[in-house]
């Protein structure tokens, strides 16, 4: 009895110095005992991804994070979890719907003191990598950033003996030059091209190139023709000639010039692997991220600078933005959570498999840091990607959601109004001409934002 | 005095257990239904957003917007509705009637072509949606080469704006199998005098369909028809899964333009008007269907 007695306090006696030792442990640790909420959306890799960082980033700091990964519908999701006041301290937003309505209504915290007070210049990042509000107060900035670049395969090329397209900006093709590639690389069931006599164009077995119409693309073009979406002025800007010409040529790609498929027939097509790999599609406009999708696949792809419209190459850069709520009660462990995420170093897997793009120069620029990303032989960055890592250092703009004030609410209509041109229903002066009444009888106020 | 007085407990009693009874049904209706039908009524007088602080009384401003300019979605919203609406009401009640008549007859294996035609009712209509993406596919679906064979090029289907809100009516049409029942019950509710007396005259099948299954049949088509166009006003999972209300705003079905407004703009309190709008205008041509019943439905009890 009495050993047993003792056995016991003995136990009691471990187990509270246990206790002890495991709280001197937690308490080492700079955010023990907090416990923040993330948001975040995306693919399971790169749900995976991020909850690798963040796994490591409760391991150093002893912070609790709790994650919620929305796959579909991350909007709606959001809108209802703010609707009923759901603690949400540091969360992904998207830049073209919700983020600005909620910015207005100062639900994000501004960064501009944390950057400071930790010494990160946003001169050392790439142009696109943060987005203001209306103020002029940085909400989000970004380690990670995407821009539109072309893909093809060489095959198609050799076979029908033409060069291959330009890597260096500094060298891009014209439109011309383009379209005239393009269209030599279109073949229909019997192997004509669009040049040839008996063409039959509902019989189209290879396009010459492919792309998404969405904004990041044709906002490429339309900006390297001289155009803009807003002007100065705040006045939608789509239908004045330079916009309108580059709208219209972009239409023409399937309308008149048959070397890539309208937005119907974009529907048959496979994705833009297989296409690649079977020789459907030759080029493929679209973002540095099919990277991932393309080595994954297998398919030995080399990358491509955009063709110019006008004097220069524009590519549009996108990337996601990530902010901290101004109500959130945890906002040091927040922002250090910010700071981790916002550096490749943490997790170079997204960077090294195509998925992403570092936004900090020195990761584009010096040697130590390429060779963790985009060294010789990795399958998702090809021989010819240092033309790429120069676009964005010399050709990109910001994300459009970020510079245009009144986005959300114009994208809709001119998207409406974008399918119409593209399917050949209007032209691209009619169908921006209708997109700017709607605009104006919606009461649509548009702006740009000062930086 | 005695008795009277128990009566009455044992009956005031049986009152409170009846309304027990009632109780969860009541108070789910009360909490679920009644509450938010009365809030988002409030709420539809309201510039309410998910997003903002306060909230202003408008009246009946968001109504007035509604028919304004300044709202550049709501007639196609309406329109794209209409149209699904006076294609699938008379689309579905005649495939559903067919198929009720053909399941009706005195065939062998009746009871596996019944399940067999029921069956897609119970597919989850994601699944439905995503089998039929792959029929209507550009390149390679079995519809696509159907309809080119018999020369008639390739059809836009869900991506060509003339033809979606059609091809959206085809697919439901495979989902007709709840209404495929009730027709069958309703079928099977007629005497068989009446066919007898058909034949005593010396009538035919036809004669039997015209003068004897049609007009005992009304209630049910009645029926069917309320509760088709109801449904058809609420079209939503076919533009949010299918097309985003594409091409154009051709497939921006009301309740999805509703539900875009409440969680994609944030503007919760419009979507709330649109709502109540919705209710008037299917509450309205109920009462115009309500009132024409007396012309053609035939109930035998009368």
């Amino acid at each position: 009895m009495k050993k047993s007695i003792s056995i016991l306090l003995l136990l009691c006696v471990l187990v509270c110095s246990l206790h002890v030792s495991a709280a001197l442990g937690e308490g080492d640790k700079i955010f023990s005992g907090h416990t923040i909420v993330y948001t975040g959306t995306g693919d399971s890799t790169e749900q995976a991804a991020t909850q690798a960082v963040i796994d490591k980033f409760m391991e150093d700091t002893g912070c609790e994070v709790k994650t919620i990964f929305i796959g579909d519908s991350y909007d709606t999701k959001i809108t209802a979890m703010i609707a009923a006041n759901e603690t949400i301290d540091i969360g992904q937003m998207e830049s073209g719907t919700i983020a600005y309505k909620l910015a207005e209504q100062g639900k994000f915290e501004p960064l501009d003191s944390y950057l400071e007070a930790d010494g990160i210049s946003l001169d050392d990042y790439v142009g696109g990598a943060y987005y203001y509000d209306n103020d002029g107060n940085i909400i989000s900035y970004s380690g990670a950033i995407e821009l539109m670049q072309m893909f093809y395969c060489k095959d198609a090329f050799d076979e029908a003996g033409l060069s291959y397209p330009p890597a260096d900006p500094d060298e891009a093709w014209t439109w011309d030059e383009f379209v005239d590639t393009a269209m030599k690389l279109t073949k229909d069931a019997n192997g004509k091209t669009p040049y040839d006599e008996g063409f039959d164009a509902d019989n189209i077995v290879r396009y010459g190139v492919n792309m998404g119409i969405w904004w990041p693309i044709w906002g490429s073009f339309v900006l390297s023709n001289g155009g803009t979406l807003v002007d100065d002025n705040g006045n939608f800007a789509l239908n004045q000639p330079a916009a309108v010409e580059a709208i219209q040529k972009l239409a023409d790609l399937s309308l008149v010039n048959h070397c890539m498929p309208n937005t119907v027939q974009q529907e048959g097509m496979p994705g833009s692997d297989v296409a690649l790999l079977t020789g459907a599609y030759a080029m493929v406009i679209d973002g540095q991220w099919l990277a991932l999708q393309l080595s994954e696949s297998g398919v030995d792809f080399e990358v491509g600078a955009m063709p110019k419209m006008g004097e220069k190459c524009v590519s549009v850069c996108t990337n996601s933005m990530t902010v901290i709520m101004a109500d959130s009660t945890e906002k040091e462990a927040a922002w250090a959570l910010l700071k981790y995420m916002n550096d490749p170093a943490t997790n170079i897997t997204l960077f090294e498999n195509g998925n992403l793009m570092p936004a900090e120069k020195k990761w584009l620029t010096e040697e130590a840091y390429l060779n963790q990303w985009a060294a010789a032989g990795n399958p998702a960055r090809p021989a010819t990607y240092s033309g790429i890592i120069k676009m964005l250092l010399n050709n990109a703009v910001p994300p459009l959601t970020a510079d245009i004030i009144g986005f959300p609410d114009m994208i809709d209509i001119v998207n409406t109004q974008m399918d119409e041109v593209m399917y050949g229903n209007k032209t691209a002066q009619q169908g921006m001409d209708d997109a700017a009444a709607s605009i104006e009888a919606a009461g649509i106020v548009l702006g740009t934002r000062g930086k | 005095m005695k008795t009277a007085s128990s009566l009455r407990q044992s009956s005031r009693s049986e009152t409170l257990t009846g309304w027990l009874f009632a109780a969860p049904a009541l108070i789910g209706f009360v909490l679920l239904t009644v509450v938010p039908m009365i809030v988002s009524l409030v709420l539809s007088l309201t510039d309410y957003s998910v997003f903002k602080q306060e909230v202003n009384f408008l009246g009946l401003g968001n109504y007035l917007t509604m028919f304004s300019s300044k709202d550049v979605y709501f007639k196609d919203a309406l329109k794209a509705t209409a149209y699904y609406t006076l294609l699938n009401v008379p689309a579905s009640l005649l495939v559903a009637l067919l198929l009720a008549l053909a399941l009706n007859t005195n065939i062998k294996g009746r009871g596996i072509f019944r399940s067999i035609f029921y069956l897609p009712s119970i597919v989850p209509s994601v699944a439905s949606c995503v089998v039929w993406l792959w029929l209507l596919n550009q390149q390679y679906g079995l519809l696509t080469t159907v309809a080119k064979n018999l020369g008639f090029g390739t059809p836009g289907w869900l991506w060509d704006k003339n033809t979606v809100i059609p091809t959206i009516v085809m697919m439901g049409l495979w989902n007709t199998g709840n209404t495929m029942v009730i027709f069958l019950a309703g079928l099977q509710g007629i005497p068989r005098v009446y066919y007898e007396a058909v034949d005593v005259d010396g009538g035919n099948a036809w004669h039997k369909l015209i003068y004897v299954v049609l007009p005992m049949l009304t209630p049910t088509i009645f029926f069917n028809a309320m509760t088709a166009i109801i449904g058809s006003f609420q079209v939503f999972t076919e533009g949010y899964i299918l097309t985003k209300g594409g091409p154009g705003n051709s497939s921006l079905f009301y309740v999805y333009y509703l539900f875009r407004q409440a969680f994609e703009k944030a503007n919760m309190g419009y979507a709330c008007a649109l709502a109540w709008f919705l209710m008037l205008v299917i509450l309205f041509i109920t009462m115009i269907v309500l009132k024409t019943q007396k012309k053609w439905v035939y109930y035998g009890g009368d």
